[in-house]
């Protein structure tokens, strides 16, 4: 199997029709190979071919559809799934109810697979597989102003038909596929067939399929019949066309550009297209760890979405931040049960959440061997809470909305602050501790002041406190502040001024230094080298632990503490985790390490292109592919957000020397941006007056735009 | 074992002088083996000696494939480990993740060893077949597991350096079970 990107060195007909498109189907988009993802399957590599099933994974943010070819597919693996619909599942709790394939034809055995590409620009996906007689030809894609609503068409040669793709193919007639907890997929399709004329013409196929889903009520039949007759009404040309439209929005929005470095553009709108394919803009979403590209992790929610995938969608598409924070703010009141049946006040979210936000952390795991063994996030690891507030913060500091940390996400930030209040307990030297946690390294279990955890609350407390006193509420909550504010200055955090380090939790200093390059080079399983229990008595740690707090809160940490933290604990990071070199690779460039930075981006984009994990056949890692968005725009290009009334937006790129250009285009305030960062100086172009700090300076920007530095 | 026999090589090292080379000194057993595995099955018998390690048995009833998670060792097993099976020989694969079979990354236990181990088995399991992944040092383990088999079959990279086929090397030197070296491809570089 070879795969190609965007490098143009192939002979993949750049500029020439798209290969795959049947024909009828065209118009508009000449092949770019710096949008398309092209793999050529010889049948020799069944292992990349699963891997390539997560890659060409098309969705829509309510569906998503797995790249499986349309001639068959493991029935042991779910192709279809719809976020944010659960069934109960051994050993995990809840997964996501698997959904039939729609995708299938009736075609002969051993058909190659041929060439396929995944065009970024719109995400259409075609097959070609050219075998005199043999000849498929396919299109298929997931309509993004019609959720739930899948097209695919064909070319088949009479010779390769083993039978009716009307009668062989996915159900006529609406057919439910319910959720024990409530709700349902409803999954009707509609297959033509047009015959060549003669033996020599290839048959003409289209399909269109309608999911109908609702997590909470069972869809109504009449809703999919509805559905499906519109789509066919309007047929396979005018909904790619609809298609291209809605995706030309979103790339406008969103589009990345490295201008001397291809492939690695490549990688960023192969990041961009997942990270918008997986999440919903209407409703509530829920983004599994893996999205809706694969069954691994169950769909189960975990801090990734809040941290890594929302801080994305902030910038490039509000709205499905909006329904990302949905789903949180839907189950408060789990995690205020969780929370009182801790013996607390406030809200405690779950580690893994699923459909109705009680915590579905399993307690029990296999390891490597596959031997049970306990889990024990589900109980110990409480940053997500705060994780959650921050997430809140975060979509109102890109939006400008104070509106909404005022109305729906007030809840979020209060609940979530009156936990922490009560979650630390007091010395007797009035300094405040939380204790028994797990924080981001999960080598080390059960450790007192994890310094993430506690930087992570401070912020939390702080936060919640400024935004009750500026609601000029008389809840109750006003009352707290004072106690919020002294819980906050009171927490430890490890920090120590002498060294400008922070301790990552009491104790850690004391434990064995032994460094990552000790026991290899990075990244490195550091658990399967040394076990679990000779790991946790070193210094090794799975991934950013004290470094995400300069992540994720740089304005809460000590100014200019960034660069003794990266010294200390970089060489102690075995990036175990496909979360750990993205954020690296963020904190480097900004601390002006820009080649040390571009090495880790490179590693985070071969997480899932070059399968590092061996689990990528289970589905993309979403939390990566938002890391590597977050390094290239707040590491690289050094964009910055804080605050719903940040007087500007900042902008300080620190650029690898072989970057020419970093073109970026984002949302910030509701204004729509596009900036062309070079070495030393900022184009902004905006629709608006808008004012940016670049490299220190501040601008005002009357439009289209203008040159800062 | 017979039908094997005769369709393999077969070498007993006891027999095995240790073939001169130039320079004057001579190869160990295990590198001469290794040169008369190169490109072909070569079936290693152990001693027969009655108070010695087990012979050959008449019947086999299980067989033990050590593999690595290579597509190209994997192509080479499956129609052995189907003829076994049409022979109603029990199979077990073992895999060592060992220093340089290790996945670049391990998100850790549950959720990422559920997935690890599902594709694993997916790619790697026949049906029909047991597959055991355990740590540790592989060479150890792997003779530890050769204590229940009758036969040991492992394929290797035909890499005869000095430097290469480390545990397959240890494995001929005190393997008390038949041991079938089957080739394949060609080098690869997590052989060790």
């Amino acid at each position: 199997m070879r795969t190609t990107g965007g490098d143009g060195r192939d002979d993949t007909g750049a500029g020439r029709r798209r290969p795959g498109l049947p024909a009828g189907l065209d118009g508009g988009l000449p092949f770019d190979p710096g949008w398309c993802l092209v793999v050529e399957d010889d049948g020799e590599d069944g292992d990349l071919a699963r891997v390539a099933e997560s890659w060409f994974c098309v969705a829509d943010g309510t569906v998503g559809t797995r790249g499986v070819l349309e001639d068959g597919h493991d029935p042991q693996s779910p192709v279809v799934v719809a976020a944010g619909l659960y069934e109960p599942a051994d050993g995990v709790g809840e997964a996501l109810v698997p959904l039939p394939s729609w995708c299938t034809l009736p075609v002969a055995e051993n058909i190659p697979a041929g060439r396929r590409v995944l065009d970024l620009r719109d995400g259409v996906l075609t097959r070609v597989t050219d075998a005199g007689d043999r000849t498929l030809r396919t299109a298929r894609f997931a309509c993004a102003r019609r959720p739930g609503t899948g097209v695919l068409v064909a070319e088949a040669h009479a010779g390769i038909l083993t039978g009716d793709p009307v009668t062989d193919g996915p159900s006529m007639v609406p057919q439910l596929w319910p959720s024990p907890f409530g709700g349902g997929a409803l999954v009707v399709a509609g297959t033509r067939v047009t015959s060549g004329g003669s033996p020599d013409r290839p048959v003409a196929i289209e399909r269109v399929a309608v999911h109908a889903v609702s997590p909470r009520r069972t869809p109504r039949p009449a809703t999919a019949a509805k559905r499906l007759a519109r789509a066919q009404e309007l047929g396979p040309a005018a909904l790619l066309a609809e298609q291209r439209r809605a995706w030309a929005r979103r790339w406008d929005r969103a589009d990345i550009e490295i201008v001397g470095d291809p492939e690695l553009t490549l990688v960023v709108r192969f990041s961009l297209f997942h990270l918008l394919s997986s999440t919903a803009r209407r409703g509530e979403a829920a983004v599994g760890a893996r999205g809706l590209t694969g069954p691994a992790y169950a769909g189960h929610v975990f801090w990734d979405t809040d941290a890594f995938v929302l801080p994305v969608l902030a910038a490039v598409d509000p709205r499905a931040t909006r329904a990302v924070l949905d789903y949180r703010i839907r189950r408060l009141g789990a995690a205020r049960a969780r929370a009182t049946a801790d013996g607390r006040e406030g809200a405690r979210f779950p580690w893994e959440s699923a459909h109705d936000g009680s915590d579905v952390t399993p307690r029990w795991g296999p390891d490597h061997q596959g031997t049970r063994v306990p889990i024990r996030t589900g109980d110990l690891e409480e940053h997500v809470t705060a994780d959650v507030a921050w997430a809140a913060w975060r979509h109102a500091a890109w939006t400008g909305d104070w509106s909404f940390l005022t109305g729906p996400g007030y809840p979020l930030m209060v609940e979530t602050a009156r936990y922490w209040a009560g979650r630390v307990h007091w010395d007797d030297r009035e300094r405040a501790h939380i204790d028994h946690v797990i924080g981001p390294d999960e080598y080390h279990e059960d450790v007192d002041d994890n310094a993430f955890t506690n930087v992570m609350a401070r912020w939390n407390l702080r936060r919640a406190a400024e935004l009750v006193e500026r609601s000029g509420t008389d809840g109750r909550e006003i009352e707290e502040v004072p106690a919020w504010r002294k819980a906050a200055d009171g927490l430890v955090d490890g920090y120590d001024r002498t060294t400008g380090r922070y301790e990552q939790f009491a104790g850690y200093d004391r434990l064995e230094p032994v460094k990552v390059a000790d026991l290899g080079t990075p990244p490195l399983a550091a658990d399967l080298v040394l076990g679990p229990e000779r790991l946790a008595a070193t210094q090794v740690i799975k991934q950013a632990d004290v470094l995400m707090a300069h992540f994720l809160v740089p304005e809460e940490t000590a100014p200019g503490s960034l660069d003794a933290n990266l010294r200390h604990y970089l060489p102690r990071c075995a990036h175990g985790s496909s979360l750990s070199p993205s954020v690296h690779a963020t904190l480097l460039a900004r601390a002006g390490r820009a080649d040390e930075a571009l090495a880790l981006l490179q590693v985070a984009a071969a997480v899932d292109l070059e399968d590092l994990t061996e689990t990528t056949a289970g589905g993309l890692h979403l939390a990566n592919l938002g890391g590597i968005w977050q390094a290239v725009v707040h590491g690289f290009a050094g964009v910055t957000v804080e605050r719903p009334d940040d007087p500007a937006l900042v902008i300080d790129p620190r650029l690898p020397d072989g970057w020419d250009e970093l073109r970026l285009s984002l949302a910030w305030h509701g204004t729509p941006l596009h900036l062309t960062c070079r070495h030393d100086s900022v184009h902004v172009a905006s629709p608006v007056p808008v004012t940016v700090r670049v490299h220190g300076t501040l601008a005002r920007i009357e439009p289209p735009g203008g040159w800062v530095g | 074992m017979a039908a094997i026999s005769d369709a393999v090589s077969v070498v007993r090292p006891e027999l095995l002088g240790g073939a001169p080379i130039p320079g004057g000194s001579n190869l160990t057993v295990s590198q001469e083996i290794l040169e008369r595995a190169v490109g072909r099955p070569l079936l290693v018998l152990p001693a027969s000696e009655p108070s010695g390690p087990r012979s050959a048995p008449a019947r086999l009833h299980r067989i033990l494939v050590p593999m690595d998670r290579s597509l190209s060792e994997r192509w080479a097993l499956r129609p052995l480990i189907e003829q076994a099976q049409a022979l109603q020989i029990d199979v077990h694969q073992l895999h060592v993740l060992g220093r340089t079979s290790r996945p670049a990354m391990w998100e850790g236990s549950g959720h990422h060893a559920e997935a690890w181990l599902a594709e694993l088995r997916r790619r790697h399991q026949p049906a029909g077949t047991a597959l055991a992944v355990v740590g540790g040092d592989p060479v150890e383990r792997i003779l530890s597991a050769a204590q229940k088999a009758d036969l040991v079959m492992i394929c290797w990279h035909c890499d005869t350096s000095p430097d290469r086929a480390g545990v397959v090397r240890a494995v001929i030197d005190r393997m008390e079970q038949p041991l079938l070296l089957i080739p394949v491809g060609s080098p690869h570089p997590e052989d060790s």
